[in-house]
């Protein structure tokens, strides 16, 4: 019986050695943005932004109180060879193990987009840490580290700032939102171009993200700007909940999107690709409208419809044309769809499909459908 | 220069440990003889195999000589 | 041995928790990419026909594990010879899935532990879950195996945000050749695998249930498998199936806002765990049959002591262990799996087994 207890004695203690991977809060620090530039010499700088747990106000009162000495945010950068080198290589600088789980934002530079993101990203992908869910967005105009050190005055963390910038206009059409694993996903996926969401800095306060990075094999190739973007949206079928202003003669009219379905195909035509079919289905409301006619006719509602549908188009056909003439690159994912219903010419054409999709002829029908008027049917004005 | 790998030594020490006492009982319970037998080839070569890993030393194991068997006989490439 | 028995339910999640094993974190067939499916269908069709297989030799031998149909059948000298290199397998079997468990858990949640210690600390539970008897093995997946699938549902519906329902397409992209290798492979690891419970099988208190009990099991982890294909191809698309190492996990921590990793490791140390277990008992098992020792505990804890260590000698990295579950098992596996059941099945249609004299 004796060593029956010395036995579970001793086989206990082991347990209670089992976790090597035990790590405390206080020794880790907490990363909630990370940016990843190169510079003139192809090193690669990396910057993260660090929180401070114990500096960041509780509530917006306490702000000029006691935890005011020390920053709650501070952001650092290093050079190094790969992301990997100048992540460890920081150490350096920075006090405690950085902990990437808690990641937010990444941001990426446009150097280091020029030159290739397909295989500069492995560390992301392969350290157990990466937080998959990360919002990626590319600077323009600006390095990732001057955007990570703005002192946003709308949050403490200007990465959770960052991160509702770009909640709210993915929402709205204008950015879009990709998370890291999608970029993994359409690194790897050849029928497909990427896209990652744009971000510009305003001022020392603000930044702006509205826009979209059009890469072509992996590099940055140039920029949709907002109204391309949900064109291209559209399309992609990831559009929220956008508003579509538009004027006609004597009026200016704003409709709220309220669903939006697009479906993209090609038409073969003897083995061959021989136009583009982009379908989209809307449903919007009338959020605002400005104007001296009444709205009471069905036939008015029909008249905006088909305002709203020829606006739509007109986006999508810009951002095709962008993407077509401008930067040859299938962004919107027609290649999938050759790539699932016509598996054997995609496997003759995969490599030029890029040159292929370019010279398409696109056939855009949308289809839009206005619900409601909001809560008055007829315009603000005097009654004459 | 041997490589040794601590944490390998402690799992040999203690199945080892696990396994005496085992075999403690069953001498002690007068088990037959083939048992015994049977029962010291298998611990003893664990335990040549644990310590031999623990201090780097890594025989070629069962499953890259199969590999190797099934290559020589050309059924994988 | 004729004493203890297990429920035809107990049985039933004995046998899905095995086979759903470690194929949870080696993704069932994802080499075959968009294919998949066809895949696990062809090995789905092939594990019925292996697992009726082994059924109907129980049947036919009624109340005698594997190592004593072996002596029947073979007589005593190859039927011995056989029986060992079966022992062999077993314990082999049961090093792989305690290494593909360590490899998993150290890529993904302990990359600073040593993996001999997880490993090591885990086996110390399954000696224990060996050592209490069929029966308890029994109860345990009664009460564990159910969470698996209800896991995998959760974890599944909850992730599915983005509705592409023809991400399995295009059919048979490149031709039918990776198709039935990947279903082949899928056919030894986990469906041939199922030959440890021949020595389980006399265990069963309704024989005459069996086949509908194996071929039911083996059912639902087709349906399984399934699901979870078709889960990661709709999620992760299939360019990016066969980058990961561990398809479902990957998949696990998609979830925004909540870690769900854990859950996949909780699934993971269910079925993993009640495929060695099954492993190490048919081998304990068939040793002491084969030496005659009067309780099969005897050779528990050595067992298990060596294939730890077998755990840790097999690979050398997670290359070989992949290879190994990817090339080298299928063929290794052929003997085991196929043909020394098949001539078993033979010559017990030619012969029927008398009953046996200690059961009279």
């Amino acid at each position: 019986m004796k060593t029956n207890k010395l036995a579970i004695i001793f086989v206990l203690s082991i347990l209670l050695a089992g976790c090597w991977d035990n790590t405390d809060l206080t020794d880790i620090n907490i990363v909630t943005a990370l940016g990843i530039d190169k510079d003139e010499d192809g090193k690669i700088i990396v910057t993260v932004q660090v929180v401070e747990p114990a500096a960041v106000p509780l509530t917006s009162s306490s702000n000029g109180g006691g935890a005011g000495q020390t920053k709650p945010v501070s952001v650092k950068s290093y050079k190094g060879e790969t992301i990997y080198d100048a992540l460890i290589s920081m150490k350096s600088i920075v006090d405690k193990r950085l902990f990437l789980s808690t990641v937010q934002v990444l941001v990426l530079g446009e150097r280091f987009c020029k030159d290739g993101i397909n295989d500069a990203l492995d560390y992301l992908h392969r350290n157990n840490q990466a937080e998959y869910l990360a919002d990626v967005l590319v600077a323009r105009g600006t390095s990732p580290e001057q955007i990570l050190n703005i002192q946003a005055d709308m949050d403490v963390i200007s990465a959770l700032y960052i991160k509702g910038t770009v909640e709210n206009t993915a929402v709205r059409a204008k950015v879009e939102r990709k998370m890291l694993i999608e970029l993994f996903k359409e690194i790897k996926n050849k029928c497909r171009q990427i896209t990652i969401g744009q971000i510009t800095k305003l001022d020392g306060k603000t930044v702006k993200t509205e826009g979209t990075a059009v890469f072509r094999d992996g590099k940055l190739v140039g920029w949709l700007d907002q109204y391309q973007t949900r064109g291209y949206l559209f399309v992609a079928d990831k559009v929220g909940n956008p508003v579509i202003s538009f004027s006609a003669p004597e009026s200016k009219i704003s409709i709220e999107i309220i669903q939006s379905t697009g479906k993209k195909s090609v038409i073969f035509k003897n083995g061959e690709p021989a136009r583009l079919s982009v379908q989209i289905r809307l449903e919007g409301n009338i959020g605002e409208y400005i104007g001296k006619e009444m709205l009471s006719k069905p036939e008015d509602i029909h008249k905006i419809e088909k305002m709203l549908s020829e606006e739509v188009k007109k986006e999508i056909n810009m951002a095709l044309n962008k993407a077509q003439k401008d930067y040859s690159s299938d962004i919107f994912g027609f290649g999938e769809y050759v790539h699932k219903y016509y598996p054997k010419y995609w496997k003759k054409a995969m490599d030029e499909w890029n040159d292929v999709f370019s010279r398409l002829p696109a056939d855009i029908r949308v289809e839009a459908k206005i619900r409601h008027t909001g809560l008055i049917k007829s315009p603000m004005k005097k009654d004459e | 220069m041997i490589a040794m790998n601590y944490s390998m030594f402690i799992v040999v020490l203690l199945f080892t440990i696990l396994t005496l006492y085992d075999l403690w009982r069953f001498v002690r319970k007068k088990e037959s003889v083939k048992v015994l037998i049977v029962f010291i080839i298998i611990m003893v070569s664990s335990l040549i195999i644990g310590v031999l890993l623990a201090t780097g030393r890594r025989p070629a194991s069962p499953s890259e000589l199969i590999d190797r068997l099934l290559k020589m006989m050309g059924v994988i490439k | 041995m004729g004493k203890t028995r297990i429920s035809g339910i107990q049985l039933f999640l004995l046998i899905t928790g095995f086979l759903l094993g470690s194929r949870l974190i080696i993704s069932p067939a994802s080499e075959s990419k968009t294919d998949g499916w066809l895949s696990i269908l062809i090995a789905g069709a092939g594990g019925i026909l292996l697992v009726t297989m082994y059924a109907s030799i129980a049947l036919l031998n009624p109340s005698r594990t594997l190592v004593e149909i072996l002596r029947d059948r073979f007589g005593k000298i190859i039927g011995t010879i056989v029986a060992i290199s079966y022992i062999w397998y077993f314990t082999h079997l049961a090093g792989l899935v305690f290494r593909d468990f360590g490899s998993f858990l150290v890529t993904t949640t302990y990359p600073r532990t040593p993996m001999e210690v997880i490993i090591a600390i885990f086996a110390l539970t399954i000696i224990y879950a060996v050592n209490s008897g069929i029966e308890v093995m029994g109860r345990i997946s009664e009460i564990l195996v159910p969470i698996v699938p209800v896991l995998s549902l959760i974890i599944g519906a909850s992730i599915v945000t983005t509705h592409d329902f023809t991400a399995f397409l295009p059919v048979l992209e490149n031709g039918i050749k990776p198709v039935i290798k990947a279903s082949l492979n899928l056919l030894a690891f986990p469906f041939g695998e199922a030959v440890v419970f021949l020595m389980i099988f006399p265990h069963l208190n309704k024989m005459k249930s069996l086949i509908k009990i194996t071929t039911f099991s083996t059912l639902s982890v087709i349906g399984l498998f399934l699901y979870i294909f078709f889960r990661n191809i709709i999620i992760l698309e299939s360019h990016f199936l066969d980058q990961a190492t561990f398809v479902p996990h990957l998949t696990s921590v998609l979830f925004p806002g909540l870690n769900l990793e854990p859950l996949f490791g909780v699934i993971m140390i269910i079925a993993g765990g009640i495929k060695i277990i099954s492993a190490i008992y048919a081998a304990v098992m068939g040793l002491s049959q084969l030496i005659g020792a009067k309780d099969y505990r005897t050779f528990t804890t050595c067992i298990v002591a060596f294939s730890v260590i077998l755990s840790i000698w097999v690979h050398e990295n997670i290359f070989e262990v992949f290879n190994w579950a990817g090339n080298t098992w299928f063929y290794y596996s052929i003997p085991f799996q196929f043909i020394i059941p098949l001539i078993l099945l033979f010559l017990s249609l030619i012969k029927k087994a008398d009953p046996k004299p200690q059961d009279l």
